[in-house]
This record gives C-alpha cells, sequence and structure tokens, in this order.
C-alpha cells in the first residue's frame, strides 16, 4: 500500500543509465542523485514482485522499466540494495546528525513494486555516496 | 576565483562557429577573455554595456575599435599588435550581438584573425524577452552540442594534462549517451564542463578521474583509492563546486561535505591529504 514502510529485511533495485556509471561499469553516487523536482530516488521493491529468485525479479523489473516507456540500454546496470543495510549504513555513517532514510511503497498505474527512498535532498553529495556503498548486486539492464 | 572567460568554448580555427550565452550577465565581470571564442550576448537584448579590451600583456596606448554590434559578428578592424583596445557599446537591441575574443591575441593575430577581449558586461536585461519556442529550444540544444564539441576538442588539443586523449573520448561518450537518453540534461552541461577544465588547468597532477553526468546535466567525477579515500566533485554551472571527501580518521572515515568555488576546491579538499592519492 502507498506509504507502506519497505522492510528491512527486503531489497530495492534501481536503474542506473550509462552516463551515471564508470568505464568500467561501476555504479556512481550520480545514480542515486535527485533529478530537479523529484521528491525521491526511484526504485522497485524486489520482494513485492513475488517472484523465486532474483533472476526472475530482476527479469521482472525489466519488464516493467520496458512497459513504463524507460529505453533500457545493455551497457546500462540494475543496482541492488538491502533496504536495512542502507538505512543503517546512512544513519551511522551522518552521526551525529543521523540522517534516517525512508524507503517508502510509492506505487503507480503502471508499476506496482514502485517505491522511493525519500530523505535525499536535490545536489545532496554525501548521501548519494553513502547509499551507492551500500550497492549489493548489479545486474544488467538487458538479459 | 574561477573566471568565465579562461576556457574557450571554441579554438582560434573554429572561433566562427562556436559561441555562449551569459546567463546573468548583468552581474558577470569577464576580466581577461576567451581564448578564439565567440561571446553571444543574445536574445534580444537592450541596454547592454560591454567593454572590449585587448590583453596583451606587453600592450601600451589605447585605440578604440568600430564595433558594431548591430551585426550578428563584430566588424572591427584588426588589432594593432602591442595596442590595447577599447569599445564601449550602449543601447544594443539586435538580436544578436556577438563578439570575437580571444586568449592570446598573438596567436590569433598570425593568423589573421580579429581579437578582442570582453572586459566587462556593464549592465543588461533579459525582461521582455519573448518565450522560448520548441524551434528556439532546438536551437539552444544544438548550440549547447556545439559548445561541448568546441569545449572537447580544446582538451583534446590544448589541456596541458597526460590524460587528455582519454579523457576527451570519455566527454565524447558521455555527450552522445546524454543527448540520447536525456537530452534535457545538455542545458547545463557546457558551463559545468567549462568549470571542470578550468578545475584541470589548475590540477594537472591529479589522476584520470571517474567522469560522469548527474542527474542535473552537471560534470561528476571522483577519484577513488579505498573506500575511506575518496573524493568526488560535482561542477556546478554557477562556478562552483559540490565536492565530498571520505578520508581515514583515527579507525573511522571522516566524511567532508560542501560547495565552493571551483578556485578553492582544491584547497578545500588539500586537509583531507586527498592529493596524497589522488595525484600522480
Amino acid at each position: 500500500m502507498k506509504g507502506d514502510f519497505v522492510p528491512d529485511t527486503d531489497h530495492v533495485s534501481r536503474y542506473c543509465s550509462r552516463s551515471r556509471l564508470t568505464e568500467e561499469g561501476k555504479v556512481t553516487a550520480a545514480a542515486f542523485q535527485l533529478k530537479e523536482h523529484e521528491q525521491s530516488i526511484s526504485v522497485n521493491w524486489l520482494e513485492f514482485l513475488s517472484q523465486p529468485n532474483r533472476q526472475a525479479e530482476i527479469a521482472e523489473v525489466r519488464k516493467v522499466l520496458t512497459s513504463n516507456r524507460i529505453t533500457l540500454r545493455r551497457t546500462g546496470r540494475i543496482a541492488v540494495l538491502n533496504v536495512g543495510e542502507t538505512r543503517n549504513h546512512v544513519y551511522s555513517a551522518t552521526h551525529p546528525d543521523s540522517k534516517d532514510l525512508h524507503i517508502l511503497h510509492d506505487p503507480l498505474p503502471n508499476d506496482s513494486s514502485h517505491s522511493g527512498i525519500f530523505g535525499v535532498m536535490m545536489d545532496d553529495q554525501l548521501i548519494p555516496e553513502l547509499i551507492v556503498q551500500t550497492v549489493k548486486e548489479i545486474h544488467p539492464a538487458l538479459d | 576565483m574561477a573566471r568565465l572567460e579562461e576556457i574557450p568554448y571554441g579554438n582560434p580555427f573554429i572561433f566562427e562557429d562556436s559561441s555562449f550565452t551569459l546567463p546573468d550577465f548583468g552581474e558577470r565581470h569577464v576580466d581577461t577573455l576567451v581564448s578564439g571564442a565567440t561571446l553571444m550576448v543574445g536574445g534580444q537584448t537592450t541596454g547592454v554595456r560591454v567593454f572590449v579590451n585587448v590583453t596583451d600583456p606587453g600592450a601600451s596606448g589605447v585605440v578604440v575599435a568600430d564595433v558594431d554590434l548591430q551585426k550578428e559578428r563584430t566588424a572591427a578592424g584588426p588589432v594593432r599588435e602591442n595596442a590595447p583596445l577599447t569599445a564601449n557599446v550602449t543601447d544594443v537591441t539586435s538580436q544578436s550581438v556577438v563578439l570575437i575574443a580571444a586568449e592570446s591575441p598573438k596567436i590569433v593575430l598570425s593568423r589573421g584573425g580579429v581579437v578582442y577581449v570582453c572586459h566587462s558586461v556593464e549592465s543588461g536585461s533579459l525582461e521582455g524577452a519573448s518565450p522560448v519556442s520548441p524551434f528556439e529550444e532546438l536551437d539552444q540544444r544544438q548550440g549547447n552540442e556545439q559548445k561541448i564539441r568546441n569545449l572537447i576538442a580544446y582538451v583534446r588539443s590544448s589541456l596541458d594534462i597526460p590524460y587528455r586523449e582519454q579523457l576527451a573520448d570519455r566527454l565524447k561518450f558521455l555527450l552522445e549517451v546524454t543527448k540520447e537518453e536525456a537530452p534535457e540534461e545538455l542545458e547545463q552541461f557546457p558551463e559545468s564542463l567549462r568549470n571542470f577544465v578550468v578545475f584541470l588547468r589548475t590540477a594537472p597532477l591529479l589522476k584520470y578521474p571517474d567522469v560522469v553526468v548527474s542527474p542535473s546535466g552537471n560534470i561528476r567525477t571522483q577519484w577513488q583509492a579505498a573506500l575511506n579515500k575518496h573524493f568526488a566533485a560535482e561542477f556546478l554551472p554557477t562556478d562552483q563546486a559540490a565536492f565530498v571527501v571520505f578520508s581515514p580518521y583515527q579507525k573511522g572515515t571522516k566524511r567532508v561535505s560542501g560547495i565552493v568555488p571551483i578556485s578553492e576546491l582544491l584547497e578545500a579538499v588539500e586537509p583531507q591529504n586527498v592529493l596524497s592519492w589522488a595525484s600522480e
């Protein structure tokens, strides 16, 4: 349901375009920066997709993104985060301010698993760097 | 402070095809000049007052040029060697006011070019300008692309760093990807790229960085030797850079971030010993 917290044990994925990747294909913090007018960083809640394994979840994410007119490129990447690890890392690394990220379910008409990472500010440099440190897996954007 | 004019959008060989628009020229001061670039005080501009000077270090004497800003490009005669040149222009009403400027007058003179230096833009306003039509927007994007290509050409041919070819190739790739995937991001790209190049000129010993484009359309670079030896900077179109540094501190990591003028970026990160691992 919209506004639900994505559980700390669950995972979210983020599509990273080629211009946010290094020449070696590593995801950079630019992939977790906000665009102007965005309130949150768009992600997909993987467990919400009810697939048997990670490969199937990623395949489903590819379908959803494509159906939302996002043109996936062979050299693009899909990065996977564990919600709890990301939140805890950002929280502890920003001590004493202790920034608390909220990762909330934010379904869209054609994307029921769509969620958002809330708490990143426009032009923020530090939080995206901390988020990218917690990327657990990187998958090709196209199979 | 890094200056608008330190890095050209063009070079002496292609300057006639390059141009840029001063985004807020009412406040900007262009004290030296642009190497071979075309300066366009453009749009439906009114009441602009432009001072044009040649800055030849060995110059003496004064020559006032006949600069006709009603035309698309200046029609002033050739600059006399060793003679500074000044032209005051008021009541500009043309759609496109262009001054040709160059950082190294002697080089350009040797090719028979006309060289001017925009010394300062004292006042001006874009108030009352018509909304940009889709066609004009397309033109603007094409203009942005040309500026980027000119800057990349400058990096490849003139920037005094060991990895200039590699960097130029990378920038060219990013331009093509951005054009294809997010053309709206090209808007800030030229100013940001120019500021990045200004920075590199002050830091030629830095290693080849990872270079990407931020969602705002800015050049974002990073140097990383370890998780706690990480320096990233996003070059804003406002002559500033937003940076973050992770560095070893006691048994943990010290994290520093901020926004500083480009000219103060190295100074800002030096206390974290960034140069000890990010430079050759």
